[in-house]
């Protein structure tokens, strides 16, 4: 997926036990990249863009079969064919991040981190023994926050455009989307999350009213004018 | 005048309702290399509409009213459209419309109209503050992720791979 990661477990368990949960985290993330990458020809993801007739995995299936529900859930604002080529890295990247801290969980690492290039899942307590603290990247500013998440149990994603990042389509009008600069959507879910807030970033200003919708996630919207509007219910740290 | 004006009114509430549903809120002013309609003509009298006239509104202000520049400027009747009504004000100056904005349109925002008292409820404007307040991580791609992601672009086109 053209990203990093990033694993902290804050349990206190044996340094040997702590790799091996670090390194079956990297391996499912590796396998998933394997899977789902659209930079890798002979992923599924690619082969199936390229027309190969093949028995898609249950993994691919599952994952197509809630980006539609989503894609239903966003009145099509959540398009894996938006550029006309199948790319489902705006639902994966989360997913897979969700499916990781859900791992950890089950073998007994409740207090976690797990960030793959700015989509964030914490639980537990950070090795402060307070809750995490996820910063909001400054969409204008570099290497700034514009806001601190303080939380036991969060799903942050973070759609932006910027400054030389890519953008996010409106697949309505296939064009690049106008109005919000980034968009961080708090939930129970990340790859949930992540496709939420991609989808406002494509809605454009209209994106901010139908986040308001949405029940179970809050949310933090900057806008192309600098404007900073946020969820009454957000966790802000302070 | 107006008999006139309406069919010109309604062009551009077409042409701007288009460009307005992608180029999103506010009032929209379309670029000057609009076509310039001619068949306005150079001194609009204030006369009121005979009675009865067809899309006329009794309760409409007069028009047109002294604009800024010397212009006259008209404000066209309010069309209902799906989600909402469509209104269309231009200035002529000279004969030649100057400038056209659209009072009211139904936007995607507002469509959204409905639901703008829960908006207000839920949501809430602070200052855009940037802070280099103590985290554990940050959410929103990071500089790290963006020149790895640009570099590993680099790489696939040196690769002949992109």
């Amino acid at each position: 997926m053209g990203t990093t990661a990033t694993v902290e477990i804050a349990d206190p368990l044996p340094a040997a036990r702590l790799a091996e949960l670090a390194d079956e985290v990297f391996a499912f993330l590796r396998e998933v990249d394997a899977r789902f990458s659209t930079f890798r020809a002979d992923s599924e993801v690619c082969r199936l863009n390229a027309g190969d007739r093949f028995e898609p995995s249950p993994v691919l299936r599952e994952v197509l079969a809630r980006c539609t529900a989503l894609w239903q859930q966003t009145n099509g604002y959540f398009d894996v064919y938006a550029t006309g080529r199948l790319d489902p890295s705006g639902f994966v990247k989360g997913w897979a991040v969700q499916v990781a801290s859900d791992r950890l969980l089950a073998a007994g690492a409740a207090n976690h981190c797990v960030d793959a290039g700015g989509d964030v899942r914490v639980r537990g307590r950070s090795p402060s023994g307070q809750p995490w603290r996820v910063g909001i990247r400054h969409p204008f500013a570099r290497d700034a926050v514009c806001g601190v998440l303080a939380g036991t149990d969060l799903a942050v994603a973070t759609s932006g455009v910027y400054e030389r990042g890519p953008h996010v389509l409106d697949p309505f009008t296939g064009t690049a989307a106008r109005g919000l600069r980034s968009v961080t959507v708090v939930g129970p879910d990340l790859g949930e999350a992540d496709a939420l807030a991609t989808a406002a970033l494509a809605m454009g200003p209209a994106g901010i009213a139908w986040l308001s919708t949405l029940d179970g996630y809050t949310s933090a919207v900057v806008t192309d004018d600098g404007r900073f509007l946020c969820s009454q219910t957000l966790p802000l740290a302070d | 005048m107006r008999r006139v004006l309406i069919p010109v009114a309604g062009l551009f509430a077409t042409t701007a309702l288009l460009v307005a549903l992608k180029s999103g809120p506010g009032v929209m002013r379309l670029p000057d290399q609009v076509p310039v309609i001619q068949r306005v003509a150079p001194t609009p009298t204030v006369d009121p509409l005979p009675e009865g006239e067809p899309g006329s509104d009794p309760a409409a202000p007069p028009s047109p009213t002294p604009g800024p520049d010397g212009g006259l400027v008209y404000v066209g009747d309010s069309v209902y459209a799906e989600f909402g009504y469509v209104t269309v004000q231009i200035t002529v100056v000279d004969g030649r419309i100057v400038d056209v904005v659209a009072l009211e349109m139904p936007t995607a925002e507002a469509r959204s109209v409905a639901l703008n008292a829960r908006v207000a409820e839920t949501m809430r404007e602070r200052v855009l503050a940037a802070q280099s307040a103590k985290v554990n991580t940050v959410s929103g791609a990071t500089w790290t992720s963006e020149a790895y992601r640009q570099s590993l672009q680099s790489a696939l086109v040196k690769a002949g791979l992109a």
